[in-house]
């Protein structure tokens, strides 16, 4: 039994977190990354906030967010639902948070986590429903119908977001703008607004980042904890298996199986990413566990009559999950990298706005705006996730507590 | 632990980034800068007085005399043999309108021009490939050529005259005499090659009728696999081939075909004594000769009649020509032709700005940055020129006939309408290229220029589609239509080459302006091999394509509906039409061009009025060239960049 005022594991960490400047500011500045992204169609959509026709008045941009015919992506289907649910998700937590503060260990960690599962389940469970039944609607393109019914004499007030441009409709007579007032970075060959484009790129460049390394650490945890639990020839054969996906050059290896991938979704990308990058983290799991393995509390639990399942997963993994959570805050980074690479060669998902895919259209076009700001944002980003992953590991590091 | 494994890799991989722009901003700034020397070397030497023309010396050993063939027009680039042949007025032959190098120019020096490829082979029956005609044609010579300025008349070359004393069926060719073949590069001094050894000066072969007798040879074995393979189909109706003797040719067909003559004209002769031995000088064996063929030791290699001898081929670095010192013909403009390996494109202007190349033609996002967006001198060198030039290529989104979704003309037709060709060709091809409206290139008389192209109308397109039965029944934005009793929504894939950012744009702009008629497009960028399989194997919605049709169009291999059922056939997209078909065969049998160009002209409005193809543009390349070069000509017949035109003007100071 924990008394009251000891710190949990997780408080140890944190509060050595909070010390670290640099760690810290650079989780704002990614936090604020992680609202751009939720937040982005306020910012920017071509779908009028209020649309008001004679007297009729009518919410189109409300109307698009769940439109699987705007809204193509399941990315930014989830993004908006985190967006709509956050009002009530955001203010909850954190007066659960702050409500249980003075409570004992066990009673704290267990209501926090059931405000966590609740909030968890509402975004879950609103997403399910989008997706399942998903709103469709006709095409319409707002800007150019309001010329048009201007043309014909007729009333319209309409409301846009600040930039009035959608990531994807194109214009052909409004191409290769420069910076102006109106397109603050221009536009691009297809005269989509690029400030629009590169804000929506946060969206898929974030949910590359995390799903591919969520992806490829749970296959290198499991994989890790056998080879590192049961030892002999399980863990030799395991090891020859990684040796072997070591040796192959990464960048080849993406490159191959992109090139044999029909119809490449973001998806398709984040796996692809996971199945070359999975034998870090097992390798760094292995060793824990090989360490592990031989300590006192390991031999207790059996003592006790535990089954496998529970002393690999509850009794060591909590021990040895440190590491891996540095390599993850690292991983992150570099799968942005990698997306952006892939997009770069032409081998991306061209129907999304990824920063890779505009540093591309760049590349050919000559144009600096489409080479510079994404090249901007993926250098900011890589850097904040590096600079709190640096934080992470030092905070975990008894020897560096401060 | 693991330090420094991942966070070394990121940073790594931003180094990367960090240097690979750098590098690229002082390769830029690198190129400049050597332009910038390069100039102030030539205003130096100017400046003194001093220059190489005329003299041996200089950059690229040059050795040349100013001549002027301005007024040579006609006869005088035409072999004796040749003159007295034309005399007769049954040969089919005509003048030429032009010697090949045209004005004033000095003969000699390099021509440097870059590769983006290598080629496949050099020996035109087996490789594959558009580039090797070119190569073909420098090195070797056709019985007769297409006229640069006029594609319907034949020039003579290796032919001095071809009659036809029975209107179509046998045509008597008579040929050049006193040709001699290139002497294989190989390695002489060793000795291992006295073999190759004729009996002409030199150790040279004499070219003779047998070395076209040759070229049937190989097309009647099946074994020979390759460019030949795919060039059969044009030569069934030809019966025998044969020499009557060594300078005469008896060509005998089973059918009067429109085609023939171009098809038998366009031939290069291939050298029996080369291709029929191994490299240590055996004969192959009658059973298995061609077989050996498409692995010859010699196919890397080219070998010919013509005014450039094969110098040198390194894989990934250069392919070099040199003149032909004996060559029968007007002697060669270059002493020697150089085509240096660049792989990247977006590298072409700058190989153009350091000196290093005297002309490359250049992507149309290049030519927008370079030419259009240039204030004043082009790469700001007053000596780098800029000139584009019409093909006859034509680009085009074939549809799959054979799904029910794209079976009704309406369909089509509202396809096309949706789709902004002009406004695409003005801001993404940076206007290199004119709208197209038919299944032939525009410069012949075939394409009626009277036909209007479908205008951009995103509201005739709805009403085309709901015409056709296309309506949006659920209210989801996505048209549907109740197809063999199940409710098909309107959507499809659109396969695309994949490394082409101006395919991309135009497919995301298309794209848009069809979901705002209510169909969904996926576009599916693939790899050129895997795009080949799927077009082969026809598993696309629709899919982007180009088409480099030849000066006369024969329509059977694209359009007859006996060619829809065929695997891997050209008409890919199953086009299967009864009129279509009639004047298909009968263009093939009519020889009056009046009587031609009308039932060219219908079949360009029937064609038209179905749409199987959402025809595109035609379009315009542009080319950065030297001034020290002529202003290129270039031909409207393949290939295009005919360097045996081209010329200096001046010698290149180098």
């Amino acid at each position: 039994m924990q008394h009251a005022e000891d710190p949990t594991y997780g408080e140890i960490v944190w509060g050595q977190f909070q010390k670290r400047k640099i760690g810290m500011t650079s989780l704002y500045a990614l936090l604020a990354l992680v609202a751009l992204a939720v937040y982005v169609p306020i910012l920017a959509s071509n779908k009028p906030f209020l649309w008001v026709v004679a007297g009729e008045a009518t919410s189109p941009w409300l109307a698009s967010l769940f439109d699987r015919n705007f809204y193509e992506n399941a990315v930014d289907i989830f993004f908006n639902v985190l967006m709509v649910t956050s009002p009530l998700v955001v203010p909850g937590i954190i007066w659960r948070f702050k409500s249980t503060k003075g409570l004992p260990g066990d009673e704290k960690k267990s209501k926090r986590r059931i405000a966590i599962f609740m909030a968890l389940g509402l975004i879950v469970a609103v997403f399910a429903g989008v997706t399942a039944f998903p709103t469709q609607s006709e095409k319409t393109v707002y800007p150019r119908m309001e010329q048009k019914l201007l043309d014909q004499g007729e009333e319209v007030t309409a409301v846009y977001p600040v930039l009035p441009y959608s990531f994807r409709d194109t214009n052909v007579r409004e191409s290769r703008l420069g910076s102006s007032f109106s397109h603050p970075l221009g536009t691009d060959s297809a005269g989509r607004d690029v400030m629009t484009r590169l804000v929506f790129g946060t969206r898929i460049s974030l949910t590359i980042g995390v799903f591919a390394v969520a992806i490829y650490i749970t296959i290198g945890i499991v994989v890790g904890a056998v080879a590192g639990f049961y030892g002999g020839r399980v863990d030799s054969a395991i090891q020859r298996i990684i040796e072997v996906v070591i040796c192959i050059p990464s960048l080849f290896l993406i490159l191959t199986m992109a090139a044999f991938i029909e119809d490449r979704s973001i998806f398709h990308i984040m796996f692809i990413i996971a199945i070359v990058r999975w034998t870090g983290p097992a390798r760094l799991v292995r060793a824990e566990f090989l360490r592990l393995r031989r300590l006192d509390f390991v031999a207790a639990a059996e003592a006790a009559g535990y089954g496998t399942r529970h002393i690999i997963f509850r009794e060591i993994l909590p021990n040895a999950i440190g590491p891996v959570l540095v390599s993850a805050t690292f991983g992150v980074a570099s799968a942005i990298l990698v997306e952006s690479t892939m997009s770069f060669l032409g081998l991306g998902d061209i129907t999304v706005p990824s920063w890779g895919q505009i540093l591309n259209s760049g590349r050919t076009t000559g144009v600096w705006t489409l080479i510079l700001a994404p090249g901007f944002a993926i250098f900011l980003t890589v850097s904040l996730l590096n600079l709190v992953g640096e934080g992470v590991r030092d905070a975990l590091d008894p020897k560096l507590r401060k | 632990m693991s330090r420094s494994g991942p966070n070394g890799l990121v940073i790594g991989g931003l180094a990367l980034i960090l240097v690979g722009t750098l590098y690229n901003a002082i390769q830029i700034n690198n190129a400049e800068q050597l332009g910038i020397d390069n100039q102030k070397k030539l205003d130096e030497i100017l400046k003194n007085g001093v220059r190489t023309s005329g003299q041996s010396g200089g950059g690229g050993g040059f050795s040349g005399d100013v001549v002027n063939n301005a007024t040579l027009m006609g006869e005088g680039c035409l072999t004796d043999q040749a003159k007295a042949a034309l005399v007769d007025p049954s040969n089919i032959l005509t003048q030429p309108t032009q010697c090949r190098a045209k004005g004033e120019h000095t003969r000699g020096g390099t021509l440097r021009s870059v590769l983006a490829s290598d080629p496949r082979g050099l020996n035109p029956y087996i490789a594959n490939g558009a580039d090797v005609t070119e190569y073909g044609l420098l090195m070797n010579d056709y019985m007769a050529e297409r006229d640069i300025n006029n594609p319907d008349k034949w020039l003579p070359r290796l032919a001095v005259s071809v009659t036809t004393p029975d209107d179509g069926l046998t045509y008597i060719v008579k040929l050049q005499e006193g040709v001699y073949w290139h002497k294989p590069t190989v390695d002489w001094e060793s000795g291992d090659f006295d073999w190759l050894k004729g009996d002409g000066p030199d150790g040279r072969h004499e070219f003779t009728a047998d070395d076209y007798v040759f070229v049937w040879d190989m097309m009647q074995n099946q074994q020979v696999a390759g460019r030949i393979d795919s060039m059969r189909n044009y030569f069934e109706a030809m019966e025998s081939f044969e020499a009557i003797d060594d300078h005469t040719l008896k060509v005998t067909y089973n059918e009067r075909l429109y085609t023939n003559l171009a098809n038998l004209l366009e031939l290069y002769p291939s050298p029996r004594w080369l291709f029929m031995y191994d490299q240590d000088g055996r004969k192959y064996e009658e059973a298995t000769w061609g077989l050996k063929l498409n692995e010859h030791w010699y196919n890397q290699k080219g070998i010919g009649v013509g005014p450039y001898k094969f110098k040198a081929w390194e894989s990934g670095v250069k392919l070099e020509f040199e003149a032909n010192e004996m060559y029968w013909g007007e002697p060669p403009a270059f002493d020697r032709i150089l085509r240096p390996v660049v792989k990247d494109q977006n590298a072409f202007p700058r190989k153009v700005k350091a000196g290093e190349v005297d002309i490359t033609s250049i992507q149309p996002e290049q030519y927008k940055t370079v030419v259009l967006d240039a204030d004043g001198e082009i790469l700001d060198n007053e000596h780098i020129k800029t000139t584009k030039f019409a093909t006859l290529t034509y680009f085009y989104m074939g549809w799959n006939l054979d799904d029910p979704k794209f079976e009704d003309k309406r369909v089509r037709q509202a396809m096309t309408m949706s789709f902004d060709r002009q406004g695409i060709i003005d801001s993404v091809f940076h206007g290199l290229g004119t709208l197209h409206t038919g299944p032939y290139p525009q410069q012949v008389a075939c394409y009626d220029k009277s036909i209007e192209p479908y205008p951009y109308d995103i509201d005739a397109a709805k009403a085309l589609l709901e015409e056709a039965g296309w309506t949006d029944s659920d209210n989801d934005g996505i048209r549907d239509k109740v197809i063999n009793g199940e409710k098909v929504p309107f959507e499809f894939t659109f396969l695309m080459y994949g490394s082409s950012t101006e395919y991309e744009t135009l497919a995301s702009i298309w794209r848009e302006a069809l979901l705002e008629v209510g169909v969904k497009m996926t576009p599916s960028p693939v790899e050129w091999s895997t795009m080949l399989k799927k077009m082969d194997e026809r598993e696309f919605d629709v899919y982007s394509g180009a088409w480099v049709p030849g000066w006369d169009t024969d329509l059977m291999q694209l359009w007859h509906s006996s060619e829809a059922d065929k695997p891997q056939s050209s008409n890919r997209i199953g086009f299967r039409n009864e009129d279509a078909d009639r004047i298909a065969e009968e263009l093939r049998r009519t020889f009056d061009e009046d009587r031609r160009t009308e039932l060219c002209h219908e079949f360009h409005a029937l064609v038209h009025e179905e749409q199987p193809y959402t025809f595109f543009y035609a379009r315009e390349r542009p080319v950065l060239y030297w001034d020290h070069l002529n202003e290129p000509q270039f031909s409207l017949n393949w290939p295009y960049q005919d360097k045996r035109y081209w010329s200096f003007q001046s010698a290149p100071e180098r």
